[in-house]
């Protein structure tokens, strides 16, 4: 016996579905979303200067979250290894997250502090110069490739928009302070301000 | 999370957990209508049957159902409800460690790092925090690479006692020197970088000239952190650079980029990210692995040492594993064959870049079979030769290798052609081409020799074909690059050059003897002329570094010859008569003229040479060759000077490839070698266009310049800014 | 079959089947080669376009939304048709849906390599495609919805039901993730950040895998199964069972890919709980269709259609048991973010979906161009061997390689000091990458012989179709 309730209205079959379905967008994704400010009031999160953004979105252009995580679980050996633990507040100005979800190379969370500017420009032209067995590709472009700065504002008030408090002093000082920067470099930067804002935070 | 969102959440989840339930129950309630065999409805001829479903399935459903409320209860997921059991998340772990470093330590009165070292607790945590926190830049094993310091050899720039080593590591240093770009000529700082490189190395290939020049720009510009470049200054970093260690690169390329771009060496300060006794632990591991390497290189016996040492010039190794002007035995010259390019690699004890893995069996497999650690190794290495080096000398080099400075430098990737490129196929090219019987010191059967003479012999045959590896260059190879054994010594082209043909008739003929072949091969130059081009590489930096009485066996054996090399009875020897008056007369006086107007202007008018501009043209032993290709080549060409002797020094040579035709060289040619070289037989201006031609090709030709500009733009990865 | 053809709408079928083996080729190939070059680094060949982080959302793109949605697009459109008695709702909308998805993929092949991406995994294209995908889906499902209201049957087929929940999940789950605020054409920040964003990102995330890969490939199994062993669904009642419990569970799994990390507990717990007990809907319905097939015994025995489809079966058994397993926290800990995972994702990707899309190939083309028989016996034999080859040394070498860095990244000394560094992981993996690489050409191979099988079957001269047959 066919039961008589979705398998016969094409409407009962949508509605139910989407009634079966919001469960989880009702108690996963809404009560977290209004949470905003409870989570900024503890976050000791800072926005990106200009370059620093600049070199976050090569990132995001050139995939480096595809194999690089930037979420240290809170585990003994996981901190140990990656450093201090991400809590909820860090990532508060992160549009969108950029956790990652494989650790093909290591976790970066925390990476701003460890390495030269120099090991990283050598790190980025090839990989395999200061790690022999690195399985990461080479990226020589990104310091060929010249920022031209133009699109610099209008990110930064998009992200103000969001929530990211830029003042009109930093947005109006930003394009010139990214202009004629390599893509390698503003990369380089955005490196080593990973972890920065955090650093004060520490128990080893 | 606010009491209204908190009540939110659980009322959702509650909710949502009873309906999936009641879909199950309902099912459960109504088991008595399935039955597996009726077909209650039909699809496009898919018929449906409705079985019930297992009983197993209700039972795992509510059992599921129950350890889910179970879970809900003791741990936290109903919103802000933080469980029963109080447990947190970060307390998981999966290893349960059963005391902490701190502790450890704590227990330690005596903290010093010498003392820490031998603590195998402290040193294994303090080799993995090396390998996670400091093997990216100072590699695993604390070797250092280029940029970055090897900690392990005791030279420090910030010092090393225990408090200037840990000071490192917590608060970081910053060895900064600026770039001179804007502020020197290129020429400025070509001739500092000579100066520097001179500080340690011999075999420049520059004039003392520059040297000197260079070193009194560095005197203006560099001495306030550098004084003369021999003083290290451990509070601010500056390094002696007249040792072999080069942090940044130590060939004149790499020394000029440094110098044109300064340098930032950072290292980061790790007090922040590393708790006390963790930097405690690191610098422990650190004097572990520094008193290893002490350790083994204080176990080599240095007589051993010594006579590696000797033996590893005589086998001029660091001639080809170096490049042009860089680090010693760093590896990095190219060796361009008919296949392709293949470089010399990095022979010092560098564990990741050189061969410090390598152990003795390993070494004498590379030296003896060519089979390196990690393949095949190209016969470009003349493994060929060194085969027959005695166990004795073979553990020398190998201790002489061991003890030398690490170099970091990377090895470059060849450009071999397909499939030369793989390194298999040179085990089929070993079976096929190569002889691996031992060398025969029976006495030679086509000359009658005293006992010393044939004790010279034989020791001459040990040198020549073993660690000499004469043969190499100066035999013609066949289409495999395989050397033809029963043409062994008659020449072959290199780079340009004839290596001449060194065969014993040729040194008979051409009236080598005893005194002028030792003279020649121990100081480069000779009666009958000097040592050029590749030759004159390898006296500087293999033959004029051995003594004389093993010179003087070298050119026993090549004087005497051997099996497929002997002095055919009846040969004549060539007697070249310097100009004579039949030169002047009327119809060579044409080509008297044009040697005057040329070669005379410095080889003298009457050919003999004139110090220290030229060498002898007259019994001049290129002159005498058999073959003209020298000759010809050396008009097109030019010359540079060679260096070898910074006493006794020739001028450059210029070309004449733009001064005179084909058919002038010809004739010229022809002119010189007839009376300065008894050469009978006219050189014609076909031969000199082939060779001209070649020459052309190979980009050989026209003015070789008087300065090494050799060093210019050969290693692409140091300019990465 | 052919007898039937004509009254229905046949073409657009066809051409979203072509266009699926057409992506499934392509979408691998770039797998193999990004499992290459993650063990020849070389294979980079220092080009923004093809280096690693910017082919590999062009993979999971192609695999996800070139091959599997044209497929599911395809066999829903023919699906709802015969079992609704009817032709598609509208002719010319199913061709806009047609090319509309063609352009998405297109835009998708030359934005991704060029590095335009949001960075959300599986929904990497940046916000004006996200708009024509939306546009598209939505005409997707008013061509679907309302072929099924005008269909001449009672009742809904149950394909059609897990069709339908792929059609609406997917538009709820697509539209929340993608929300965006551009910057220019090609550039925009996501409206959540950080924890708020990882969320709503792994709740799409999962349930990307959970209706597209599970919910569309089981609606599509619902009806291939059966006509394949020409045995009755076996029940019912566990259809309905399966059903809701995927379409409620899945929905809540998502934030099990957050434990451990900085989201609240109590969100990363309720996802692992509902991942827990989706194990049971999932293995019910793998029992509903392995019962559908174990009817026919004999053909089972030497039918690799059948086979292939009892191999998905059995992987989908293995995926579905080893996903709960890798919510729970002791095995989180070890597998997050290793190899294991991606060893997980291509045991469903290749084995569930893999072959239940082969299986559909090999029973489908044939008969959508009026032919019965395969031009090669063998070659489907050597297929199979393949795919279970491939598939094998794919799971077992991630498996090894995946347990292993987890194992090392976290092991401790007895003093709480870590064991090994990352590069040690990293070095004890490799080979295992190799293997890995193997395997997965081993399957793409397998897939390349199918479509020279099938293409030989298609233009085979003779049509040896049996009239009358019940067969579709």
């Amino acid at each position: 016996m066919l039961s008589k309730d979705f398998t016969q209205s094409v409407f009962i079959l949508i509605i139910s579905t989407i009634v079966v379905a919001s469960f989880s967008i009702l108690v996963l994704i809404v009560p977290n979303l209004v949470r905003t400010d409870e989570i900024i009031a503890t976050s000791l999160a800072k926005p990106l200067t200009p370059l620093e953004l600049a070199g976050r979105d090569v990132y995001i252009s050139e995939g480096c979250h595809v194999c690089h995580t930037q979420m240290v679980r809170g585990i003994e050996p996981e901190v140990k290894r990656n450093g201090r633990a991400n809590k909820e507040g860090d990532d508060i100005y992160e549009f969108p997250n950029l956790w990652g979800s494989k650790r093909t190379g290591p976790d970066l969370t925390n990476i701003g502090r460890k390495y030269s500017e120099q090991w990283q420009r050598i790190h980025l032209m090839n990989p395999r110069k200061v790690v022999p067995t690195s399985i990461m590709p080479a990226y020589p472009w990104l310091f060929t490739q010249v920022l031209s700065g133009d699109d610099i504002e209008s990110k930064m008030r998009v992200l103000r928009k969001l929530g990211v408090p830029y003042t009109e002093n930093e947005i109006d000082k930003a394009r010139l302070q990214v202009k004629g920067v390599t893509k390698g470099e503003a990369l380089i930067q955005y490196l080593q301000s990973l972890g920065n804002d955090t650093a004060s935070d520490q128990e080893h | 999370m606010s009491v209204f969102w908190n009540t939110w959440v659980i009322i959702f989840i509650l909710i949502f957990l009873t309906f999936m339930a009641l879909v199950v129950f309902k099912y459960w309630r109504s088991e008595d209508t399935a039955d597996k065999d009726k077909t209650i409805a039909t699809f496009d001829g898919i018929d449906e049957n409705d079985a019930p479903p297992p009983r197993l399935f209700y039972l795992s459903y509510l059992s599921a159902f129950i350890l889910a409320i179970g879970f809900l209860v003791l741990y936290p997921g109903l919103g802000n409800w933080s469980g029963m059991l109080g447990w947190q998340q970060n307390e998981d772990a999966l290893s349960s460690p059963i005391t902490d470093l701190d502790s450890q330590m704590s227990s330690l009165t005596d903290q010093s790092l010498h003392q820490l070292a031998t603590n195998i607790d402290v040193t294994e945590s303090g080799g993995v925090l090396f390998k996670t926190h400091c093997a990216a830049c100072h590699s695993s094993n604390a070797q250092g690479q280029t940029h970055f310091p090897n900690l392990i050899d005791n030279d420090w720039l910030y010092g090393g006692t225990d408090e200037d080593i840990l000071n490192s590591i917590k608060h970081g240093r910053n060895g900064a020197m600026p770039g001179w770009k804007e502020v020197l000529s290129d020429d400025q700082v070509a001739k500092t970088s000579y100066y520097i490189a001179s500080l340690q190395r011999k075999n420049l290939n520059a004039p003392q000239i520059k040297i000197d020049l260079g070193k009194e720009i560095f005197i203006q510009y560099c001495a306030s952190c550098h004084i003369d470049g021999t003083v290290a200054n451990t509070e601010i970093g500056v390094p002696n650079l007249a040792d072999d260690i080069w942090l940044h690169g130590g060939s004149i390329e790499e020394i000029q980029h440094t110098i044109n771009n300064g340098i930032n060496n950072l290292m980061p300060a790790f007090s922040e990210q590393l708790s006390e006794n963790q930097i405690l632990a690191i610098g422990a591991y650190l004097t572990k692995q520094r008193q290893a390497y002490d350790a083994k290189l204080a176990a080599l016996d240095p007589e051993s040492v010594s006579r590696g040492e000797y033996l590893a010039y005589a086998g001029d190794c660091v001639a080809c594993h170096s490049a042009e002007s860089g680090e010693l035995f760093g590896g990095g010259l190219p060796f361009k064959t008919p296949f392709g390019t293949a470089y010399s690699t990095n022979i010092t004890p560098h564990l990741s870049e050189g061969i410090g893995s390598y152990n003795y069996a390993e070494f004498k497999a590379a030296l003896f079979k060519g089979k390196g650690k990690h393949g095949y190794l190209y016969p470009a290495m003349p493994y060929t030769s060194y085969q027959h080096l005695t166990e004795q000398d073979t553990q020398d080099i190998w201790n002489y290798l061991q003890s030398i400075t690490a170099v970091a430098r990377q090895n470059d990737k060849n450009s071999m052609m397909f499939p030369t490129n793989i390194r298999l196929g040179l085990l089929g090219w070993n079976i096929v081409f190569m002889d691996t019987n031992p060398l025969s010191y029976d006495a030679p059967e086509h000359a009658s020799l005293n006992e010393h003479e044939l004790a010279q012999w034989q020791e001459g045959k040990y040198w020549v074909m073993g660690l000499g590896h004469c043969a190499e260059c100066h035999s013609p190879r066949n289409i495999a690059q395989a050397m033809i054994p029963e043409k062994i010594f008659q020449g072959n082209i290199i780079d340009g050059w004839n290596a001449p043909n060194i065969t014993a008739k040729e040194l008979y003929e051409a009236r080598w003897d005893m005194q002028s072949l030792t003279d020649f091969l121990h100081t480069g130059h000779s009666s009958k002329g000097s040592a050029f081009a590749g030759m004159a590489d390898v006296v500087k930096n293999s033959t004029s570094l051995m003594t004389r009485a093993d010179i003087e066996t070298i050119s026993r054996y090549l004087l005497v010859g051997d099996v497929n090399n002997t002095i055919p009875d009846g040969q004549q020897q060539l007697t070249p008569t310097g100009f004579v008056p039949a030169s002047y007369t009327e119809e060579q006086q044409n080509s008297y003229d044009l040697y005057t107007n040329t070669c005379g202007a410095c080889h003298g008018e009457d050919g003999k040479g004139r110090d220290p501009i030229a060498p002898t043209l007259l019994n001049n032993g290129i002159i005498m060759h058999s073959d003209p290709y020298n000759t010809i080549a050396v008009t097109i060409r030019g010359l540079s000077p060679t260096y070898v002797d910074q006493e006794r020094n020739f001028m450059p040579m210029t070309s004449f490839q733009n001064v005179l035709s084909d058919s002038e060289l010809a004739k010229l040619i022809s002119f010189v070698r007839l009376y300065l070289g008894g050469r009978q037989e006219p050189v014609t201006t076909e031969q000199v266009k082939t060779v001209r031609q070649q020459l052309e090709k190979a980009g050989f030709a026209g003015n070789l310049h008087t300065t090494p500009d050799m060093y210019d733009n050969k290693d692409k990865a140091i300019n990465i800014d | 079959m052919s007898s039937g053809m004509d009254k229905y709408d046949i073409k657009v079928v066809k051409y979203f089947i072509i266009a699926a083996v057409a992506w499934s080729i392509a979408g691998m190939l770039i797998g193999v080669m990004l499992a290459a070059q993650l063990y020849w680094p070389v294979l980079n060949f220092d080009s923004e376009y093809i280096q690693f982080g910017r082919l590999r959302p062009l993979h999971t793109s192609g695999v996800i939304f070139g091959f599997v949605v044209n497929m599911l697009m395809g066999t829903s459109l023919y699906i709802v048709q015969r079992t609704g008695q009817t032709r598609l709702f509208n002719k010319s909308l199913s061709w806009m849906v047609f090319w509309g998805w063609q352009l998405v993929l297109l835009l998708a092949l030359i934005t991704l390599p060029l590095g335009y991406t949001s960075t959300k995994e599986y929904a990497e294209l940046e916000w004006p495609i996200d708009l024509l995908i939306g546009l598209v889906w939505v005409l997707y499902a008013i061509l679907f919805f309302g072929t099924i209201a005008k269909r001449k049957v009672h009742h809904i087929f149950v394909s059609n039901w897990f069709y339908g929940a792929f059609i609406i999940v997917v538009t709820l789950i697509f539209v929340i993730n993608n929300l965006a605020m551009p910057v220019s054409l090609t550039k925009s920040y996501s409206v959540f950040s950080g924890a708020q964003d990882a969320i709503v990102q792994w709740w799409w995330g999962h349930n990307a895998v959970g209706f597209l890969l599970t919910a569309g490939v089981i609606g599509m199994n619902y009806y291939f199964i059966p006509k394949v062993s020409e045995r009755p669904i076996y029940s019912y009642r566990l259809s309905v069972i399966h059903f809701w419990g995927l379409v409620g569970f899945y929905t809540w799994a998502g934030t099990h890919h957050l434990v451990y990390s900085s989201v609240p507990v109590w969100v990363q717990n309720i996802g692992i709980v509902m991942s827990l007990i989706l194990w049971l809907p999932s293995w019910a319905g793998a029992f509903n269709s392995a019962m559908t097939l174990l009817q026919n015994k004999e053909k089972l025995k030497t039918d690799y259609i059948m086979l292939f489809f009892m191999s998905a079966i059995l992987y989908y058994c293995l995926a579905t048991l080893e996903g709960p397993l890798l919510a729970i926290r002791w095995f989180n800990m070890i597998a997050h973010n290793t190899e294991w995972i991606i060893g997980h994702v291509h045991s469903a990707a290749l084995g569930w979906v893999g072959m239940s899309a082969i299986a559909m190939f090999y029973y489908f083309i044939p008969r959508l161009w009026g032919k019965e028989q395969l031009w090669s016996n063998k070659l489907i034999k050597l297929h199979f061997w393949l795919a279970h080859i491939g598939i094998a040394l794919y799971a077992i070498a991630l498996w090894v390689a995946g347990i292993g860095e987890g194992y090392m990244w976290l092991a401790q000394q007895e003093n709480g000091s870590l064991v090994y560094s990352f590069v040690e992981a990293m070095d004890f993996k490799a080979p295992w990458l190799f293997v890995r690489f193997f395997g997965g050409a081993c399957f793409v191979f397998g897939l390349l012989i199918m479509v020279f099988n099938l293409y030989k079957t298609v233009s085979m001269n003779s049509s040896v179709s049996k009239e009358g047959s019940a067969d579709a």
